[in-house]
């Protein structure tokens, strides 16, 4: 450490929560690192009183190192950083900082330096779940997989759109479907006609009727006449008809036979056309299979997607529904319902390392936290919008206390992810498969919201493994009078102002020591500081100046306390 | 021979197109039919047969029938053949006379109780000199003796068509299939006609039993159509006498209408035609 804090270093206590912190219910040490600097005696400094000359010994801040850390929270840091490298499941963190200490910027920034050496976080994604289709699955992927896994499957069935018509527009496929029909024709024919030849040996005719069959008797090919019959000796008749009846029960046989080979028939043509749609829909994923070999999940849900379109390939058959306006053919794929169920919903994707991100950057949903299922039909996958947790998962996810006060549903979703470490959209018809959570959070509260949450919700102490309370201000002596000079001259870089004079840095100092509390104290408020900075530097422009002087700080001050004593005046009211 | 092909511009003749009221009408039928009398200027006429061999079954007093869709045997009445088959026949016309229409041919109907021969002779005696008959049931093994004793027993036909049980397109080339010189000019119209509106083209193919009777042939043909022989005419190599062998020459033409002779060498009497139609895609206009 380059300065020295305004009290002695308490070292880290551990289970030395303050009042309303509560240990963890698992396994993970609760660390507590408490430097709430406390009450100091009340400055003695006069307000302009500035560190000596001979301890600025600049020209200007361009002529000193920038500070570009978060001054005078050391102990936040490393907490922050030992934290991050453990990077367990479950270790949040929950840093404890009055408001205008610019915490959040700085984390952020911390978090973001940390997370660009990871390596890049996988890629999420929802499939259809073919046994369980309420379930949509949550695939994970290598980083940057997740587009190519969405593109190939649509580019594959982009093809099968013209592959299986053409498949079975071909000759091989129509002489497999005759052959099938004509086996069939000539088994039910070859029945029929076995019948019709062994009732002519009987000198039987079998006759086509307006409804089915009839069978007759014969002579010299014709059917007798019924006047010749009746001629017929009593014998004889008697014994034709008895040969007639007994073909009448087989004729009937044969007849009845007709749905079950009718069935068959079906069959044998389903199997055919399945058969044939196979290799086309093999021929289509043969690339995106072998692209992901290794990923078991991917190349199970590819799997069962080939079997669903195996069984449903006449979907191809007879043209795709589209949208109004929108282009014909294989390009409207993405806009047919019927095919939602094969497409792959990428929630998350990037190929470049482990995400920081803001649950604020997200407007107060329902799902902000843990995504939201919008669709309840076949294909709800397609309906699952991302979350915050789905964006920051395999990063860190900063999320400031008074987002969650506002918004209970959030808090609720999120506790209870962060506590069981894995969250699922949350949905009306469906439940999609949860996914493992494996996320820094990064909670930003000030002392009286963090004591709030800590006394409502017992869940929300133990979500914090860490907790750092900030420090407001730290002793004033030599050394720390110069980091606070390269404090400055940082916030001059971020800020792209002017830059100061020592006298300058000096007056900044001086109104430091004014606001801490106590005496020998600087305030490490950062606000203050940069509001003070960004108002000198339009007074340096307006004067034409090219540094920000001792002047310029001094005319801020002075017009503050004008400011004050004008809103004073109008609090006392009219005398 | 084709007896006689209508010109352009005349108008006579018909395409009778004989079924039952109760049979099994293959799918192309119709469609060949009309295609026919497209081609030709000529109307179609739809013939019902009324088979006299039914309606005295129903007389008989142990008469029973075994109904298509399953069940036990019924017993029949001739007053219940009749009005069933009545109302089969008026269906048939219907659905006949609503294709006619949709093609713009002009569309007759009778219905007739009287063996199949004799209706479409008597058909084809009223309308002459030029008919085709085209039969709406799909060849069987009977078909090819059925068509040659037609042949013997009409004199006024001119042709008849048939279709396999699978067959399923008019379109293609259409192709004639040439056996004697005599043939030559006749088949030759009648496929240039059939053909004319499409752009398939009409292919020639010889056969004249051996290489050197086709090599002759050929040479005959060409000096016979002279400058007349349009660019689209193929002649097609030599084949094998047997019904796949011809298949195969026209499954590689991708042939449509087909024209051939019936009792020649390639459909000769006794199944030839069965094993052509069972093949082939297409119609085929057997000529005698």
């Amino acid at each position: 450490m380059f300065f020295r804090r305004a009290k002695k270093d308490q070292a880290a206590k551990i289970d030395d929560a303050p009042p309303g912190a509560v240990s963890a219910p698992h396994a993970m040490p609760v660390l507590v690192v408490d430097d709430a600097t406390p009450e100091l005696p009340q400055a003695a400094v006069p307000p302009d009183a500035g560190p000596a000359p001979a301890i600025l010994d600049f020209s200007t801040t361009d002529d000193i190192e920038a500070y570009d850390g978060w001054f005078g929270q050391d102990h936040a840091v490393t907490a922050l950083h030992a934290a991050l490298e453990l990077n367990a499941p479950g270790f949040n963190i929950c840093i404890v900082a009055p408001p205008g200490l610019g915490a959040k910027a700085a984390v952020r920034a911390l978090l973001e330096k940390h997370t660009a050496a990871r390596p890049a976080a996988s890629d999420w994604a929802y499939v259809h779940n073919f046994e369980n289709t309420r379930c949509p699955i949550a695939l994970k992927l290598p980083p940057g997989r997740g587009r190519a896994l969405a593109d190939g499957v649509l580019e594959a069935l982009c093809e099968l759109s013209v592959t299986v018509p053409a498949v079975f527009e071909c000759d091989a496929f129509k002489a497999r479907r005759r052959l099938i029909a004509d086996g069939h024709r000539a088994a039910a024919g070859t029945a029929l006609a076995g019948l019709q030849h062994k009732a002519a040996d009987q000198n039987i005719a079998l006759l086509r009727t307006p409804n089915g069959y009839g069978l007759a008797p014969m002579h010299d090919g014709k059917v007798v006449k019924p006047g010749v019959f009746a001629q017929l000796p009593h014998a004889m008749r008697s014994d034709i008809e008895t040969r007639i009846a007994a073909l009448q029960t087989e004729l009937a046989n044969v007849v009845n036979r007709s749905p079950q080979t009718i069935r068959a028939q079906q069959a044998a043509l389903l199997a055919l056309r399945a058969g044939h749609a196979q290799r086309a829909i093999d021929a289509a994923f043969e690339g995106l299979e072998s692209g992901f070999a290794g990923l078991p999940d991917v190349t199970g849900f590819l799997t069962a997607a080939k079997s669903h379109l195996v069984r449903n390939c006449d979907l191809f058959v007879g043209g795709l529904v589209q949208r109004e306006g929108g282009e014909p053919g294989p390009a409207s794929i993405a806009d047919d319902p019927r095919f939602a169920r094969y497409l792959v919903n990428v929630i998350v994707s990037r190929s470049t390392g482990a995400p920081v991100f803001e649950l604020s950057d997200l407007p107060p949903l329902e799902g902000a936290a843990n995504g939201q299922t919008l669709a309840s039909l076949d294909g709800a996958h397609m309906g699952i919008m991302p979350g915050a947790l789905h964006i920051s998962n395999g990063g860190a996810l900063l999320i400031e206390s008074i987002d969650l006060e506002a918004a209970p549903h959030v808090y609720r979703g999120l506790t209870q992810a962060l506590a069981s470490r894995e969250f699922r959209p949350a949905g009306v018809a469906s439940r999609p498969m949860p996914v493992p959570l494996q996320v820094v959070s990064v909670l930003l509260a000030d002392e009286a919201v963090f004591q709030r949450h800590c006394a409502a919700d017992p869940l929300f102490a133990s979500m914090c493994a860490v907790t750092v309370h900030c420090v407001e201000q730290i002793e004033r002596n030599a050394d720390n009078e110069v980091a606070f000079a390269r404090w400055i001259a940082g916030l001059v870089d971020r800020g792209k102002h002017m830059p100061l004079t020592a006298a300058a840095v000096a007056a900044i100092i001086g109104d430091s020591a004014d606001r801490a509390k106590g005496e020998k104290a600087l305030s490490l408020a950062e606000d203050a500081v940069t509001k003070v900075l960004a108002e000198a530097h339009v007074g340096a422009l307006q004067a034409d100046d090219k540094v920000i002087d001792a002047g310029h700080i001094r005319h801020v001050f002075a017009q503050r306390a004008s400011q004050r004593g004008a809103n004073a005046s109008r609090s006392a009211g009219p005398a | 021979m084709i007896a006689h092909v209508a010109e352009s511009g005349e108008n006579s003749g018909r395409v009778v197109f004989q079924l039952t009221a109760q049979c099994e009408m293959a799918p192309l039928a119709l469609a060949a039919a009309l295609r026919v009398a497209r081609s030709f200027n000529a109307g179609l006429e739809s013939l019902v047969t009324e088979d006299p061999e039914v309606i005295d079954f129903a007389r008989f007093d142990f008469a029973r029938e075994v109904s298509c869709d399953g069940g036990r045997p019924q017993s029949v009445t001739v007053e219940g053949f009749e009005a069933s088959l009545q109302s089969l026949a008026v269906l048939r016309h219907g659905e006949i006379a609503t294709a006619a229409r949709d093609e713009g041919v002009p569309f007759h109907c009778r219905t007739l109780r009287d063996d199949r021969a004799s209706a479409i002779a008597a058909a084809c005696f009223e309308n002459g000199p030029w008919n085709v008959a085209v039969l709406a049931e799909a060849v069987s093994d009977g078909t090819g003796d059925l068509v040659a004793s037609l042949f013997q027993s009409i004199p006024d036909v001119t042709g008849f068509v048939v279709v396999g049980p699978t067959a399923s397109r008019t379109a293609g080339p259409v192709v004639a299939i040439i056996e004697q010189l005599a043939h030559v000019q006749p088949m030759l119209r009648a496929a240039e006609r059939l053909a004319s509106g499409a752009t398939d083209g009409v292919h020639l193919v010889l056969f004249g039993g051996n290489a050197d009777e086709t090599a002759w042939m050929e040479g005959q043909v060409r000096l016979l159509l002279g400058d007349s022989a349009a660019e689209d005419l193929i002649l097609a190599p030599a084949i094998a006498a047997s019904a796949q062998a011809l298949a195969t020459v026209l499954k590689d033409l991708q042939a449509g209408f087909v024209i051939a002779q019936i009792d020649g060498a390639l459909l000769p009497p006794g199944g030839g035609l069965a094993d052509l139609a069972r093949e082939h895609d297409g119609p085929l206009f057997l000529i005698r």
